[in-house]
């Protein structure tokens, strides 16, 4: 009987711990297009926050001058210079609970502005991104779908 | 008489209070030398994140035994500066990105050069105007994190040294 | 001997546990190519979104106000009151619309609003035998309505927009809100293609009430964005068309056109005959404008524009019973009064808060 409740009470803290360390935050890391297919974003953890860079450009050139794109609409002028292609829109995201992430933000370089931004794993590959303005109702959600290497180029390796 | 006396007093105490304010502010500098980043043995084309973390240590920097995180008003980046000892210079590099985090604030961009001149040694980075790092020196350490875009595959790791200037405001 | 391999066992749970905390995840370089990924999810779809590089910020919250300078508004006769001309000194109201994305997901979007639109008439000397003038002076036109945009991308290339309003319009007051059943309803469908980022565009059918009375107008859609980015079009013919000059991202002007109007339903106040009791002003105009928008604060917009304001109709239907009839651009239907009302400059100015 005190076997069978020490194999028990042990079997319950193990399951207990190692759940605690799958809910871990850590699904968020990986390669992930946003809705407008325009780019490819990695996330990754640095510190005990998550962010996101850019490392896929649609359109890479900037079609007037053929050079790669960059922030043009930072407003912080002298910080125009930075490359698009590497650029961490993703910022400071905080693991809250299983499937959310908050207190980060997202920057759209198409109008140099910063939202306030939250992040729910609808499942292991869809993320809901939502960017809003103080309030979360003032907002948008795009949605972003999870990449992975082309199945077509796992075979032919 | 005695009204325009009066008239007086209000502009008086603006007066007192910003010279107060002004007398109790002093700027110090603050200066990371030598920080190196390393990337991976491989490094491939396109965006590779360097980082380092760096215990601040501002309280000795301003000739003070504690500084409490309210005396920290104002940090700005005035140089950043980045040297290579590798024989291929920066040529592989098309772009460098220095952003400043900590565990407790949001990471900002500081520096940039973009594109990075070949044959150099040295590269001076043009700094951000409006980048205050008050708030990531508040805390105990900061994180320094260099966004490399690489022109190509390098079977060689890309090391660089950083050297930092901040100017920091604080109030004594 | 089972308390150590607990204690190991509790060890191994902890490590386990306490490497989450580690301090940074990198994905290792040498992982990605990046032009060759797929979606993880076999059956997930790529579709089009409903922007363009440097279309104008959609409008989430907008707070205006409208200002016409002054004209002669000539009214035709009805029952025992004879025509009149009256001369109104300005025209002016508040202009209130919300529109909140209330679904937004890639393969849908669907945002629901409210909007309520006054003009109020400041007219001297009016008279008391004239319906029209009479109504106009003492109560202004009003217009509140709820209104409902779907955007449906079909596949990374082809979209339908559907769009839903009810409008309740006349010269009601707060306390004297007409029946539910003058609500007059307008709808468009549109299915459309977006070629890249910087064009999109569409054909679609419409009933309106943008030129006064109830109408079934064709429809299209044509958003483009110049190569270096500095030019475009925001055309949605022919509610709207503007020529847009993007100064940058945050500064915009625009050159155009906007047709508005809608029926208004006109209370006689024991003022005429029962047979006068379903009167229906069908106002329409015409905005030819040039407009300057630009953010004032990150997502606070101020959008000023001014023009010339063209009357395109003010006559003055009897919809009997509140049934509403088509007559299109070729009927024959007599109006109830024929109407006209000078044109004359307008400006209009409104903050907003505008969507991410």
């Amino acid at each position: 009987m005190i076997n069978k409740f020490f194999a028990l009470t042990t079997l319950l803290i193990c399951s207990i711990l190692f759940c605690k360390a799958q809910d871990n935050g850590d699904d968020l890391i990986g390669i992930w297009e946003p809705s407008s297919g325009k780019a490819r974003v990695k996330i990754e953890k640095i510190g005990n926050k998550y962010y996101g860079k850019i490392v896929w450009l649609k359109e890479p050139l900037d079609p007037v001058n053929k050079q790669p794109k960059v922030d043009k609409n930072n407003p912080d002028e002298s910080m125009r210079t930075v490359p698009l292609k590497g650029y961490r829109l993703l910022k400071d995201f905080e693991f809250k609970s299983k499937a959310l992430w908050e207190d980060g933000t997202i920057y759209d370089p198409e109008n140099g502005s910063t939202y306030n931004c939250t992040i729910k794993m609808k499942d292991k590959n869809t993320l809901d991104i939502r960017g809003y303005i103080g309030v979360s109702a003032l907002g948008r959600t795009d949605v972003w779908k999870r990449l992975e290497i082309a199945k077509q180029e796992i075979k032919s390796n | 008489m005695i009204k325009k006396t009066h008239r007086f007093i209000p502009i008086l105490i603006v007066c007192l209070f910003l010279v107060s304010c002004m007398r109790e502010k002093v700027v110090i500098t603050y200066e990371i030398k030598d920080l190196e980043f390393v990337s991976d043995d491989m490094v491939f084309e396109g965006s590779n994140t360097l980082q380092n973390k760096h215990a601040l240590e501002l309280a000795s920097a301003a000739g003070l035994n504690q500084l409490t995180e309210d005396q920290i008003k104002k940090v700005k980046l005035v140089k950043a500066s980045l040297q290579t000892t590798d024989t291929s210079h920066f040529d592989n590099v098309n772009s460098i990105v220095l952003q400043i985090s900590s565990d407790k604030t949001e990471m900002a961009q500081f520096a940039v050069v973009n594109p990075v001149p070949t044959g150099l040694d040295q590269l001076n980075m043009t700094l951000a105007e409006e980048a205050d790092a008050a708030e990531a020196f508040k805390q105990p350490s900061i994180y320094l994190i260099a966004d490399v875009n690489v022109k190509k595959d390098l079977e060689t790791p890309i090391r660089f040294k950083a050297s930092l200037t901040f100017e920091v405001t604080i109030k004594k | 001997m089972k308390f150590t391999a607990l204690i190991l066992l509790l060890l191994i749970c902890f490590t386990a546990s306490a490497q989450i905390t580690d301090s940074t995840t990198l994905i290792p370089e040498e992982e990605e190519n990046y032009d060759n990924l797929s979606f993880a999810d076999g059956n997930a779809k790529r579709f089009c979104t409903s922007k363009i590089f440097d279309l104008s910020p959609q409008k989430l919250i907008s707070i205006g106000y409208d200002f016409q300078g002054g004209y002669a508004i000539n009214s035709d006769t009805i029952g025992t009151y004879a025509p009149t001309t009256v001369r109104t000194n300005y025209s002016q109201g508040l202009r209130l619309m919300a529109n909140i994305p209330v679904i937004s997901r890639n393969n849908i979007i669907v945002q629901l609003g409210a909007n309520y639109l006054e003009q109020r008439y400041q007219i001297d000397n009016t008279p008391t035998d004239n319906l029209l003038s009479t109504n106009l002076s003492r109560n202004g036109l009003r217009s509140t309505g709820l209104n409902t945009t779907i955007f449906k991308p079909l596949n990374e290339r082809n979209f339908i927009i559907a769009q839903a309003s009810a409008d309740l319009n006349g010269d009601y007051g707060f306390n004297t809100i007409p029946s539910l059943r003058l609500l007059r309803y307008s709808g468009a469908a549109i299915f459309g293609w977006k070629t890249g980022d910087r064009r999109m565009f569409g054909v679609g059918l419409s009933r309106t009430y943008r030129v006064g009375e109830m109408n079934y107008i064709p429809i299209i859609l044509w958003n483009w964005t110049s190569l270096n980015r500095k030019w475009g079009t925001e055309v949605l013919f022919p509610a709207r068309a503007h020529v847009r000059r993007t100064i940058n991202s945050r500064n915009m002007f625009f050159v155009g056109y906007e047709l508005e109007g809608n029926s208004y339903k006109i209370n006689s106040r024991n003022t005429l005959p029962s047979d006068f009791d379903n009167l229906e002003i069908r106002r329409s105009e015409l905005r030819f404008r040039a407009m300057y928008e630009f953010s004032l604060y990150q997502f606070i917009w101020l959008s000023v524009q001014t023009g010339f304001r063209y009357n395109y109709g003010f006559n003055v239907d009897d919809v009997s019973g509140g049934n509403e009839f088509f007559r299109g651009f070729f009927g024959n239907q007599p109006y109830a009064m024929i109407n006209t009302i000078g044109n004359t400059f307008y400006a209009l100015v409104s903050i907003n808060v505008v969507s991410p």
